[in-house]
């Protein structure tokens, strides 16, 4: 979170990055720059080895436009911070990647894009993916004990608009050393 | 975790996705990211830091205008079913109540008789674009068994509560007045 969290929503959302540009732009402009050049290797191994912040390269993310775009991001959702991606179906599947190798359980109705890559392609790199409806939330206790280590859930669900408890839902994971997450996309 | 394309975004003209969350749980998704190649374009990332700053405004529009075209879709004969969070009969208004600051600019409704009805609706609405995606400004309404579900044998949509003559609306900035005006002349 930025140190403008005190702020309310609103204003979060247009004052939300510590960046200053430097010849005053009240936004951040496009860097439309893939690297960034460096006055000397000590300057350069700074921002590398994580001593200072900066830009360095665009694909890392390490780019002011997508710097200022993520500590927005971050401060409006209340998070310590946020990852942007180049779609909604990249910032999904690096999250199975990272956090659902262990497995993943999916609650209830999801995208139809969510669901052919947990039901048919992750299965392929061998990742045990369940997909439940949320009138058999029984079954959670017993796949979160069996190791399940993600759980993940749209609210409200495309297209019924059905709603899960997002704060029962992660007492329940949290219990059992399992991550939440949930996609918010429709609201 | 965002489609970023939809509201976030807000104006159909960008492709994005975001996630939010604890250092911990974050961190390591970079490398994956990284390796991916999955990075949002600089410009993409510049776009969508413009449609942030009128996210709350654009939201509360998208908001009333969902509320009042449920509302007008319940009381009409020709809609036999409105699924809406903010509506005081929707199974879960209570835990939306609690849970959400307000009650979104999605809303799905079931049009009475047979699937053939429901096509005749989509297709007769001017306003509403029939498209994927959802949370533009211009309003985007979708046929659910035939775009994002399309690819589930009837019997799993059957078990997930997803009918044939169902209709998701993405309400859009337009005047909730034309929308409503729109609707009433397709449903006619």
């Amino acid at each position: 979170m930025t140190e403008d969290s005190r702020y309310r929503l609103a204003t979060r959302s247009i004052h939300g990055h510590r960046l200053r540009d430097a010849h005053g732009s009240p936004h951040i402009p496009v860097y439309d720059t893939t690297t960034f050049a460096f006055a000397s290797t000590a300057d350069l191994l700074d921002v590398v080895d994580g001593r200072k912040p900066g830009s360095f390269y665009t694909r890392y993310g390490l780019n002011p436009s997508i710097l200022a775009l993520e500590e927005t991001l971050a401060g409006i959702e209340g998070a310590e911070m946020a990852w942007a991606f180049c779609s909604g179906m990249a910032a999904e599947t690096a999250l199975f990647l990272t956090h659902g190798r262990e497995g993943v359980v999916c609650i209830g109705d999801a995208y139809g894009g969510t669901l052919e890559l947990l039901a048919q392609q992750l299965p392929l790199l061998g990742i045990k993916t369940h997909l439940i409806l949320g009138d058999e939330l029984d079954r959670l206790d017993a796949l979160l004990a069996d190791g399940i280590r993600l759980v993940f859930f749209e609210t409200p669900t495309n297209p019924t608009l059905a709603l899960f408890d997002i704060r029962a839902m992660a007492t329940k994971a949290h219990a059992h050393g399992a991550l939440v997450a949930v996609d918010n996309t429709f609201a | 975790m965002h489609s970023a394309t939809k509201y976030l975004g807000g104006h159909s003209d960008l492709t994005a996705g975001a996630m939010m969350g604890s250092k911990a749980s974050l961190g390591p998704v970079w490398s994956w990211r990284k390796n991916l190649g999955s990075m949002i374009a600089p410009a993409t990332a510049s776009l969508l830091s413009r449609s942030l700053r009128t996210l709350v405004v654009r939201v509360r529009q998208h908001n009333a205008a969902a509320q009042q075209i449920a509302e007008a879709m319940t009381r009409h004969p020709k809609v036999s079913r409105v699924f809406y969070p903010g509506l005081a009969d929707f199974p879960a208004h209570a835990l939306a109540k609690k849970q959400m600051h307000g009650f979104g600019g999605m809303l799905t409704i079931e049009v009475a008789g047979r699937r053939e009805d429901a096509t005749r609706v989509a297709d007769r609405l001017k306003l509403f674009a029939l498209a994927p995606s959802l949370g533009g400004r211009r309003i985007i309404k979708k046929k659910t068994c035939t775009t994002t579900h399309h690819e589930l044998t009837p019997a799993e949509r059957t078990r997930r509560g997803i009918s044939d003559s169902m209709l998701r609306l993405s309400v859009g900035l337009e005047a909730v007045e034309d929308l409503i005006d729109d609707l009433e002349q397709a449903l006619r």
